[in-house]
């Protein structure tokens, strides 16, 4: 229990370190967080209006609910990801689980995204969405989330430590992921042989739940769940192992 | 010492000749990536806009030519913004012109611009793109993007010594911008009012005048003079604001 104390406290110092040095050198950053969604959202809505605003009713709370869970995904994992090799010093020089670090960029991951929800009020309330009760399932479907990026997160640290070029191949996928999870498309308007593939995207899995329990308080299909479900304990399992195993490595190749 | 135009292209090429030996030496796949990575978008933006015919032209062939056009001023813009700052050591201790940093990686894009048209014209191979006259034009149109992005590079490269916060701002533009040139749609899918502002866009210029030489075999006299007015604004723009700040950059520095 006294150790969970400390890991908590070393957790806050870190985070806390962290951000000093992000707001040091971006004061814009903070302020960003919040307009990227909007932005997205406002350009999007603009430009694609006759592309795809006709099958989709509010389209703008659609996008930004994509969008901020897409962030939420992109921007912690490579956080995450460069995170063992930044805290190197830390790392060797300290007993800290190596664990840490990578935790913790999920953590700040996290608040961004709860920062830039703030914005989805204002929205929601704009745009008349009705909210049932089913935006209780808001709160499991994102720790459900946060959950599998923190596993993403463990595994690319992993090989980042071993291959450099994994930070640019996952630029380029992430970039690519962003048309093929749903973000601002419906399924509906993905051609039918991607339409399979997709619905096994965990980014896309996520934001559908996510929908459907915010903004149209419908039931998701039962294998929307299963499939999250099925990533979630596959991640987690499949980064642990991984994880315990190559740690020691990890920490030589530092 | 003065120096020469000799020296200045030499310096400019061996500059650029690191600059792409650091970025691919790091990397198992190379330069190979160069040709590779376009085409992956490619196969990406097809297979999810495929159900979309654009009047007797292959999504495929449109999206890349737009692309890669798009491209190598994303690219040119977002190296050239720490040019100072990487060189720190040269800038200060040598007697090197200051903008040949920034020109250098101009430069690497464009030579990336290269490697990327091998993809290109191998996608224009495979559906058999009719090739007219007016692909010249192509050639030229990529000269004055080149022009454009000089200008707008120096712009950035200054702004980014004294805050940089643009490096992220801008990063994040481009990221936005994408989707107000029409690159993965035509422009005639966008709203009425919406197609006026994306017209006179030169980022829209540029990239649509490479489509319509390349694929169509047309071109709009009022799209080239536009082409060229682009440029010569953008050059004169960075250039001013460059020299002007020059002295404070080297404080800074």
């Amino acid at each position: 229990m006294e150790k969970l104390r400390q890991y908590y406290f070393v957790m806050q110092q870190i985070g806390y370190k962290e951000q000093r040095k992000k707001s040091n050198e971006t004061s814009l950053g903070f302020v960003w967080n919040l307009l990227n969604p909007l932005l997205y959202m406002v350009i999007l809505s603009t430009y694609y209006t006759n592309i795809i605003i006709h099958d989709i009713d509010r389209f703008p709370v659609f996008v930004f609910t994509g969008i901020t869970i897409f962030n939420f995904y992109n921007s912690s994992t490579k956080t995450a990801m460069k995170s063992l090799v930044n805290n190197k010093n830390l790392l060797i020089k300290t007993k800290l689980p190596v664990e840490v670090f990578v935790i913790n960029s999920i953590y700040s991951g996290f608040r961004e995204f709860l920062f830039s929800s703030i914005a989805l009020i204002p929205i929601c309330i704009y745009y008349k969405v009705h909210i049932t009760w089913r935006i209780i399932l808001v709160i499991p479907i994102l720790l459900i989330t946060a959950s599998i990026i923190t596993s993403i997160g463990r595994i690319l640290a992993i090989c980042y430590t071993f291959f450099g070029d994994v930070e640019y191949l996952y630029s380029v996928l992430m970039s690519m992921l962003v048309f093929v999870s749903g973000t601002f498309l419906p399924l509906g308007n993905y051609p039918e042989n991607i339409r399979y593939l997709l619905t096994y995207n965990p980014i896309f899995l996520s934001i559908i739940l996510y929908r459907n329990s915010l903004m149209y308080g419908i039931q998701s299909h039962w294998s929307a769940w299963a499939k999250f479900l099925m990533w979630f304990l596959a991640l987690l399992i499949f980064s642990r192992y991984i994880f315990d195993k190559k740690k020691d490595d990890c920490i030589n190749m530092l | 010492m003065e120096y020469g135009l000799k020296q200045y292209i030499f310096v400019i090429r061996e500059l650029t000749t690191r600059e792409i030996k650091r970025k691919y030496s790091r990397s198992v796949l190379g330069i190979f990536w160069s040709v590779l990575q376009p085409l992956l978008f490619m196969f990406v933006m097809t297979a999810v806009f495929s159900g979309f015919t654009l009047n007797n032209i292959s999504y495929p062939v449109y999206y890349l030519t737009g692309y890669t056009t798009w491209s190598m001023f994303n690219i040119a813009t977002t190296t050239s913004m720490t040019a100072f700052e990487d060189n720190k050591l040269l800038f200060q201790k040598t007697k090197l012109p200051r903008g040949i940093f920034v020109l250098s990686r101009d430069y690497t894009s464009l030579v990336n611009l290269g490697f990327s048209s091998i993809a290109l014209l191998v996608v224009l191979i495979f559906f058999r793109v009719q090739i007219k006259w007016t692909v010249i034009l192509f050639f030229v149109d990529i000269f004055f993007e080149l022009l454009f992005t000089v200008g707008i590079s120096f712009l950035l490269a200054t702004i980014y010594v004294f805050y940089k916060d643009i490096k992220f701002l801008w990063h994040n533009i481009l990221v936005l911008l994408i989707h107000m040139i029409a690159i993965f749609y035509p422009i005639e899918r966008y709203p009425e009012a919406v197609q006026e502002y994306t017209l006179i866009n030169p980022l829209f210029i540029y990239p649509d005048i490479a489509r319509k030489s390349i694929i169509n075999g047309t071109y709009e006299l009022k799209q080239l003079i536009a082409m060229i007015v682009w440029a010569i604004g953008s050059l004169l723009l960075g250039f001013i604001v460059f020299k002007l700040a020059e002295n404070s950059i080297i404080k800074k520095i």
